[in-house]
């Protein structure tokens, strides 16, 4: 009991010192004192603002969870995803397949590789062919 | 913790802040010995308390306030430590240092010469000094105990909950602080 009353002395003196701060220490903690309520204000705000300052990843997941929607709508989704994506692969699979078909066309021909950079023998051909 | 209260206005929250800006201020000072860096650590803290926790109910404010002010002055002591680790590298490397700095010239107090006051007002200010100086020379977690349970008068487990100790720690470290400062005011012939 004695060891609070002790505490409580020495704390009332220290009271006393936090009454006497001076003025520019004052100034700078009522300054600080607005910047954390002007902080507060401005969350507020950007919170009200809604979905604007969400990311377009958190928006699809926010509508792929919302409440009352179908549970088979996020496999639906990510199934498409995948096909888009193996379509992604065919294509490009096909894309690097053509020259080699090309190739191989122009190996088995009766003509020369030459015959096909030469523009002459395309006018040749033309006029061959007419009756 | 869940968020039982509801959330804090802002009037709310600058009216909390007004009543424990100048506590707070003196502690961040009795801890890091210096006023401009206590400044810092309490504007640091209020913003993390609008930024982080504005949300919470007022009644949790006193709570999360300590414990953001407790570790903000920790972050403080982490930077010194660094900083001082520099220095002194540096330091061994320059000419003519002066090795006799005397560390408890950092703690004496910081009188208010030049003010022409009447001789209690001054002997209550002398006193004051000779308090501040006891405080501040109190070992850290005495300090944050003897602040938190008796100044910002709270509970034994409130405190042991923003010092992150066990309850006997909190009390043992109180009686402690009690005792060392009674002893130190004793030396200088003031009794309590």
């Amino acid at each position: 009991m004695q060891e609070r009353d002790s505490a409580k002395k020495i704390v009332a003196i220290l009271e006393q010192g936090i009454s006497s701060l001076n003025e520019q220490t004052m100034a700078r903690l009522a300054s600080a004192r607005r910047q954390a309520v002007a902080s507060m204000n401005a969350g507020a705000r950007a919170d009200d603002a809604g979905l604007a300052h969400v990311a377009p990843v958190q928006v699809i997941s926010t509508y792929l969870h919302a409440p009352g929607r179908h549970a088979w709508v996020p496999g639906v989704f990510a199934l498409g995803c995948l096909l888009l994506v193996l379509a992604l692969i065919q294509i490009n699979l096909q894309k690097n397949r053509e020259p080699v078909v090309a190739d191989a066309l122009l190996l088995a021909s009766d003509l020369p590789p030459e015959a096909y950079v030469d523009e002459g023998f395309d006018a040749w051909l033309k006029n061959s062919s007419k009756p | 913790m869940a968020c039982i209260g509801k959330m804090a206005k802002p009037q709310e929250l600058s009216d909390f802040l007004a009543q424990v800006e100048r506590r707070a201020f003196k502690q961040a000072a009795y801890a890091v010995r210096d006023e401009h860096a206590a400044l810092d650590i309490v504007q640091d803290a209020m913003l993390k308390l609008s930024e982080k926790y504005s949300q919470r109910p007022v009644e949790e404010f006193p709570m999360l306030f300590q414990r953001i002010l407790q570790n903000v002055i920790r972050d403080y002591y982490r930077r010194q430590k660094v900083r001082n680790l520099w220095t002194t590298l540096f330091s061994s490397f320059a000419a003519g240092h002066d090795e006799d700095d005397d560390v408890l010239e950092t703690l004496a107090p910081h009188g208010d010469e030049g003010r022409n006051d009447p001789r209690a007002e001054l002997e209550r200010a002398q006193i004051l000094n000779l308090i501040e100086v006891a405080v501040r020379k109190l070992p850290q977690r005495q300090r944050e105990a003897f602040v938190l349970r008796y100044w910002e008068e709270m509970s034994v487990e409130e405190t042991a909950a923003v010092m992150g100790c066990s309850e006997g720690s909190v009390k043992t470290h109180c009686s402690r602080a009690v005792h060392m400062l009674a002893a130190a005011l004793a030396r200088k012939g003031i009794g309590l």
